[in-house]
């Protein structure tokens, strides 16, 4: 039951957050409206760049151009997703610790990384999910492919799953946070490594599709769904799934492990 | 005033070293993480040319490929700083009131504070990292006049995004939050400077157009002398890119001088 209301009061906790946080970037009319706008150049950017890359090469073993304009409109989808949900979670929890604002966090009576992990929410990249639904459209048009309701669904769960492993990423990045205080170019640095999600698998050697596979699942944020889009997916898919659940677990013990050790740094 | 700049940029210098010195940890896993995206960018870029069957790729190796990207990153530790959000920043807060207090300007405040904060950047990262990526992958075009000429474009560099920082800074005076121009800004230099790609898989419409902005100047040029490219290697081309970007320099610099002039005669205090 505790847990049970614990979860709700984290839901309503989010809701609330929502609220607030489109509230306050209305506060800033230029700004919100100009961030529209740059959230869709900063989220296409990616795609444009495989794009590049792509048309100036002989492109990656087993993708035609299609196919990777599909990919570039599934990853606008997952990561226009995830930086709607989770875009200012970094940026916040690194002026809470390095100005000791996240103390009194610990006060309060839900999860700490509940209330970090879910405040992170930015109306400015809703753009970049329309952006890539209509990609995803274009893309199946083009290559005109039947998807099937199963497909859809399988596609659906996945893009949930690519939510819980960012969630997991961002929890790791407050567990580092925790022990550092000052992040430095940290999360410079791990977004940088985060763009090999951007690519297709092929495009790695085993140990690292391995890896982005079952280890540090970042496949299931773009290249899973991609795969189940065009029909080239088997059991490995389920096996992904469940790895990115452990990678969430990990995390938040990762996070717990580091809580206990916090000592407040800032200020 | 000399003085007083110059006691503010040594007040900064002991904060920014203590504050290395304190956080050690922090800069020890952004060195020991850093590989990790060269070897990622390796694995890419090994495909790619083995998928194209070439030995090179828009004039550029593998080897020159992978360490494009690495030099992205040294360009960044020897340019980066907050000053445009610093200064939005101690707008929202309140905190700016203050500042314009001291017995000395905004400029030289946030001058000293960028100096400081890259004077510890490349000592404790960009040294090392660059003797650890080399073990790594040995940069196989790597000369000390290239190295050279390098750093001493990337000091240029420095103070081009400097005063290019400032003067998008001074209008956080008029539009309270800058978060957004901020991100304008990081898309157009990263895209339109060769953070993200290599210029040359542009469209040659495009980097004609680009041949007339700084951004490639801060980027793109400083990295094509570490590279040490063929088009590089005559005085006369380092002296060109040196040139540019004195011009780009003096022209942010007045912008900025006159921009800050007229925004702080709208300026309000905002936060408490």
């Amino acid at each position: 039951m505790k847990k049970q209301d614990t979860v709700r009061r984290l839901a309503a906790f989010f809701g609330k957050s929502i609220g607030m946080r489109i509230a306050r970037q209305m506060q800033y009319r230029f700004n919100f409206i100009v961030g529209n706008f740059i959230a869709l150049a900063v989220s296409g950017v990616g795609p444009v760049v495989q794009y590049l890359i792509f048309s100036q090469t002989r492109g990656y073993p087993g993708w035609t151009l299609d196919q990777i304009v599909l990919f570039q409109g599934v990853l606008l989808l997952s990561s226009g997703l995830n930086n709607l949900l989770f875009a200012d979670v970094k940026q916040q929890f690194m002026n809470m610790i390095w100005k000791g604002d996240f103390d009194r966090l610990l006060l309060l009576p839900l999860p700490v990384i509940g209330i970090v992990v879910f405040n992170g929410f930015n109306l400015e990249y809703a753009g970049s999910i329309l952006a890539g639904i209509a990609i995803i459209v274009f893309g199946t048009m083009k290559l005109a492919i039947g998807i099937t309701i199963g497909q859809i669904a399988l596609f659906l769960l996945l893009l949930i799953t690519g939510c819980v492993v960012q969630f997991a990423l961002n929890v790791l990045f407050c567990a580092i946070g925790t022990r550092l205080i000052f992040m430095g170019r940290i999360r410079e640095l791990m977004d940088a490594i985060l763009t090999s999600a951007n690519f297709p698998l092929e495009v790695f050697p085993h140990a690292f599709r391995f890896t982005f596979m079952f280890v540090v699942p970042f496949a299931v944020i773009t290249v899973l769904p991609a795969q189940v889009l065009l029909a080239r997916f088997d059991i490995t898919v389920v096996f992904a799934m469940g790895c990115a659940l452990l990678f969430l677990g990990a995390s938040l013990f990762l996070w717990q492990s580091s809580l206990k050790r916090y000592s407040s740094g800032g200020g | 005033m000399k003085g007083s700049l110059m006691r503010t940029l040594l007040h900064m210098i002991r904060m920014n070293f203590k504050m290395f010195s304190i956080y050690r940890w922090s800069f020890s896993m952004t060195l020991l993480m850093a590989p990790v995206r060269m070897l990622v960018e390796l694995a890419v870029y090994s495909t790619i040319f083995a998928t194209a069957n070439a030995r090179t790729i828009v004039g550029y190796s593998l080897n020159q490929i992978v360490w494009y990207g690495v030099a992205v990153g040294f360009c960044f530790q020897f340019i980066w700083n907050f000053t445009d959000t610093r200064i939005s920043e101690r707008v929202l807060s309140g905190e700016l009131t203050t500042d314009l207090l001291r017995p000395t300007t905004l400029y030289r405040i946030e001058l000293a504070h960028a100096v400081a904060l890259r004077m510890a950047g490349v000592l404790f990262e960009f040294v090392p990292g660059i003797i650890l990526y080399a073990i790594i992958y040995s940069p196989e075009f790597l000369t000390v006049l290239s190295l050279a000429k390098y750093i001493c474009l990337m000091l240029f560099s420095f103070m081009l995004y400097f005063s290019i920082n400032f003067f998008i800074g001074t209008f956080a005076f008029v539009t309270k939050n800058n978060s957004a121009l901020f991100t304008i800004k990081m898309v157009i230099f990263n895209f339109a400077g060769g953070v993200f790609i290599p210029l040359e898989f542009l469209p040659h419409g495009v980097n004609a157009v680009l041949a007339w902005l700084p951004f490639k100047y801060i980027f793109y040029w400083p990295i094509q002398f570490f590279l040490n490219k063929p088009e590089t290697q005559s005085l006369r081309s380092f002296v060109f890119v040196a040139g540019v970007q004195t011009g780009w320099i003096v022209f942010f610099t007045l912008a900025g001088m006159v921009a800050y002039r007229w925004a702080i005669r709208k300026f309000c205090a905002a936060g408490a």
